[in-house]
């Protein structure tokens, strides 16, 4: 076969795994999301389809958004209408090709892992904006501000707050540093190792940012239901949104995977190195250890939204900038003593 | 445990760092307990598996003894909605009864219709579903035999 | 915008004029009548020059149902359960002060076992209603689970009432005369078995909400409405006790047995913003409970065997000619009844005057300079039911 073809075939199979892995993943987290909040309010949540709990209602519902009416507004924008889901689904897909899912287990080892994530998930932005001005309704037009407004104050806190592990372990590859969590019998996570303290500080920022980041609550301004009705996706239908639903899942997916790969050592877990490398299990394991780790996250993410009540846009602001900001600065302050400056002490 | 009462005075203004911590502390409070929810019994039942044990006071579905009945029209007259209509002939003590019907679509359940009652044949049982996809259905014939007596059982 | 406000120093809202080299116009949005935030169907139209509001105005009528032109088609006894339906969240007040109404066009008086039962049915009631609007306030300001949890509780006492007369929401019980039946056996002991339960499950409420930083944040100095405005405007209940002002029908115009009874008027004491803001009101719900599981147990205590009618009133009443006012403590505000009778069986006006749309009335006002957000807020610190706006 010609190079490019390989080229072109391998990046076929690519995408249509990471697609079947995020669409499986999407439909478990919804499931997990309507059973978590059901128990946490007293109720049971879906139990009748499928059977066992309701396992099959995310399948039920995804068939059912697939049948609804497809609806556009006379006076909404057509283009940006119909390109805003299809621009938020492609950019949130994209950011599962950086993550290391097992050893050698990548989509691609891009040596800018992190870095890549950051960039997609402001484009995800433009998307949102896009459909919230596309719709010819007002009360869109506000989720897409708030949103705009929201995400350009927690760009830094985000940005800065993963500075601390990129400088324990010297690389934005999430794979690398990954591997570098390697020792102890598989324990040695960032958030135990000699740099612990930097860890446990900087891991909070890590995920009140991206809670803003994903426009989850207490930061869901832009969909926030109870005042908007539904936001910047009020007049979506049908399979377009279901692409924002997605886009919201695989997101948290994506930030819950990267709190997991940075700090709380991805893929390794107690006894990986009693296991030969490059065999099935181990590979199998470590699979299952990086998925547990991520979905702890975005359980803790789901538990957060159910408990608090929402922030107006102001206050959200006010956190961003007044608060997460200088905070942020100063554990990259207090990492970068901590990594550089203590032997200089200690000598 | 007593009883919470009012704080008599204002809470304390914080400032940044008292911010921070409230923020943390109350969340963390918040969440603890939303956790514990989470373990909790759920208080919700599986309805069409496992029905509620309805109370004998409960309003429901009208069920009338209408051996006892004399065909006085009070309750008839004490619906605020007219809902009631019954038809019979009397033949001196004996009642021949044509129909006593009661308008489910404009009945809001509200028993005035019972207390009248002289003869107490005129109750709201603890039947409450009533589910049809034809109006008609919902004009319920209280009677249980028409005519002037039960027939025998043959 | 007020000054305490928490976005004052950003307002662009009169008071604070801005030079701008474009010239724009308020966007004009509908907080129509479907909407998650107002509580039933009202729209309110809103001006707002970015996410700072400029204007308000609500529009009623889209729950109107005549109920006070069918009080002059309807006997007197017929009118009860259309007194349920107003304020639906508080049947048992509705028929009471309806009841009374009619008692004082009589000149007759419940037996006194009646009058006990009347109250602890208002008071359970009480703590119904408190806890619908402190879970739907969580719910319009997004914290979801109070709601449920608040459903919860609200759950044990609409079993209590099912238990006593048949119905959970619309109770036509409490008659002009007293009440329809008395308890039947074990109540009394259940609902001081609920208020010793609910007495721990409020911390719940006051953790999950009241305390939570995020709700304080907010409800603080948002929507203060001064103890002059409050008179000025006719408001009555929590709205009016929030910001200050020592009123409690219950307490300076008793009626029933509260004169026997111990209890505290709550106040809004500006405990985590100003005098009169959103928080003081939810403030005075949550401790109105509290004072409501005081008044029952002392209900308990004080209770006797008896009757719960008073023979002399009929199931057809013919009052005398003349008019009554009658106006009740409801758990949002004062509730009046303006009967007037010409003799007949059938009243000839029924007014009601109903506490929610005074309470309204000034939220149109409140709204102007605070934040979009903040309109949700504002309403639901109101604790508006539609089907008494409108009637």
């Amino acid at each position: 076969m010609p190079g490019w073809l390989l080229t072109v075939w391998a990046a076929v199979v690519a995408m249509v795994v990471v697609f079947t892995f995020l669409t499986i993943m999407v439909m478990f987290s919804v499931w997990m999301e309507r059973k978590v909040a059901g128990f946490i309010q007293h109720r049971v949540g879906p139990m009748r389809a499928g059977g066992f709990h309701g396992w099959a209602q995310s399948i039920a519902d995804s068939i059912k958004l697939l049948f609804k009416e497809d609806l556009i507004l006379i006076g909404a924008d057509r283009k940006l209408f119909q390109i805003a889901p299809a621009l938020v689904m492609a950019t949130a897909t994209a950011m599962f090709v950086v993550l290391p899912f097992a050893p050698g287990w990548q989509v691609a080892d891009a040596d800018l892992g992190v870095f890549l994530i950051l960039a997609l998930a402001s484009v995800t932005t433009i998307g949102v904006i896009m459909a919230g001005w596309g719709s010819y309704n007002k009360w869109s037009v506000y989720g897409a501000m708030r949103e705009a407004a929201q995400v350009a104050s927690y760009e830094i806190p985000l940005a800065l707050s993963l500075i601390p592990p990129i400088l324990h372990y010297g690389t934005f590859s999430l794979a690398t540093a990954t591997e570098a969590q390697a020792g102890w019998g598989g324990m040695q996570w960032y958030v135990f190792s000699s740099a612990a303290p930097v860890a446990w500080l900087s891991f909070p920022l890590f995920f009140i940012a991206a809670l803003a980041e994903n426009k989850r609550a207490p930061f869901d301004l832009p969909e926030a239901e109870s005042e908007l009705v539904a936001g910047f996706h009020t007049e979506y239908t049908g399979i377009r949104f279901s692409f924002f639903f997605l886009e919201e899942y695989a997101a948290m997916f994506v930030m819950g995977a990267v709190g997991a790969a940075l700090w709380f050592g991805g893929w390794n877990f107690p006894g990986i190195h009693l296991l030969e490398p490059g065999s099935a299990l181990l590979q199998v394991l470590a699979l299952f250890a990086f998925v547990a780790k991520a979905m702890a996250l975005v359980f803790v993410m789901m538990w957060v939204r159910w408990t608090v009540p929402r922030l107006r846009i102001d206050q959200v602001m006010t956190l961003g900038y007044k608060y997460l900001t200088p905070l942020s600065m100063a554990v990259v302050l207090i990492a970068a003593f901590w990594e550089f400056g203590l032997h200089l002490i200690q000598d | 445990m007593a009883l919470p009462t009012p704080p008599r005075e204002p809470a304390r203004r914080h400032h940044y760092l008292g911010d921070i911590l409230s923020t943390i502390h109350s969340t963390a409070k918040g969440m603890a307990l939303t956790m514990r929810y989470l373990w909790r019994k759920p208080v919700t039942m599986d309805y069409p598996k496992e029905k509620p044990v309805i109370d004998q006071r409960y309003r429901g579905i009208h069920v009338l003894d209408q051996q006892l009945c004399i065909y006085c029209d009070l309750c008839a007259k004490a619906c605020p909605v007219d809902c009631i209509e019954m038809d019979a002939v009397r033949h001196g003590k004996e009642i021949e009864w044509k129909a006593f019907t009661l308008d489910y679509q404009k009945c809001m359940f509200c028993e005035l219709c019972v207390y009248p009652c002289p003869k107490d044949c005129f109750i709201q049982g603890t039947e409450y579903s009533m589910v049809s996809e034809d109006r008609n259905d919902f004009v319920h014939d209280l009677l249980t035999w028409k005519g002037l007596r039960e027939e025998e059982p043959s | 915008m007020s000054s305490s406000h928490p976005a004052a120093a950003y307002s662009r809202a009169p008071g604070r004029e801005i030079e701008l080299d474009v010239a724009t116009q308020d966007c004009q949005i509908h907080m129509g009548p479907q909407h998650p935030a107002t509580h039933g169907v009202m729209r309110v139209l809103l001006k707002a020059d970015g996410e700072v509001l400029s204007g308000a105005q609500t529009h009623l009528g889209y729950l109107h149902r005549s109920a006070e032109k069918i009080g002059e088609m309807v006997d007197w006894l017929q009118y009860l359960p259309y007194t349920d339906r107003y304020d639906y969240l508080c049947a048992m007040n509705n028929n009471l002060g309806y009841s009374l109404g009619v008692e004082k066009l009589l000149g007759l008086e419940a037996p006194e076992r009646a009058q006990y039962l009347r109250v602890i049915l208002s008071e359970l009631n009480r703590i119904a209603s408190h806890l619908f609007a402190v879970g739907t306030y969580g719910l319009d300001l997004g914290a979801f689970t109070p709601l449920f949890t608040a459903l919860r509780d609200r759950e044990i006492v609409l079993d209590l009432f099912e238990r006593i007369c048949g119905a959970r929401l619309t109770y036509s019980f409490i008659r002009p005369g007293g009440l329809w039946n008395d308890a039947p056996e074990g109540w009394l002991e259940d609902v001081a078995a609920f208020l010793d339960l609910f007495e721990k499950r409020w911390h719940e409420y006051w953790t999950l909400v009241v305390e939570n930083r995020i709700f304080i944040e907010r409800t603080a100095d948002v929507g203060v409405l001064s103890a002059e405005q409050a008179i000025d405007w006719g408001c009555s209940g929590p709205m009016l006790r929030g910001s200050g002002v020592d009123w409690d029908l219950r307490r300076d115009q008793p009626y029933q047995v509260y004169d026997r009874l111990e209890f505290e008027v709550v106040k809004g004491s500006g405990y985590r913003g100003s005098v009169g803001d959103c928080f003081d009101r939810t403030f005075v719900r949550m401790f109105e409970m509290t004072e409501s599981i005081r008044i029952v147990r002392q209900c308990l205590e004080q209770m006797e065997p008896g009757p719960v009618h008073n023979p002399e009133v009929k199931s057809v009443i013919r009052p005398a000619p003349g008019s009554a006012y009658c106006g009740i403590e409801n758990p949002r505000g004062e509730l009046g009844h303006y009967l007037v009778s010409d003799g007949s069986k059938i009243a000839v006006r029924v007014r009601v005057r109903a506490p929610s749309f005074c309470n309204l009335s000034v939220a149109e006002h409140l709204m102007p300079g605070s934040m979009l957000g903040d309109a949700a807020a504002i309403i639901g610190s109101v604790d508006i039911v539609v089907g008494e706006t409108d009637r």
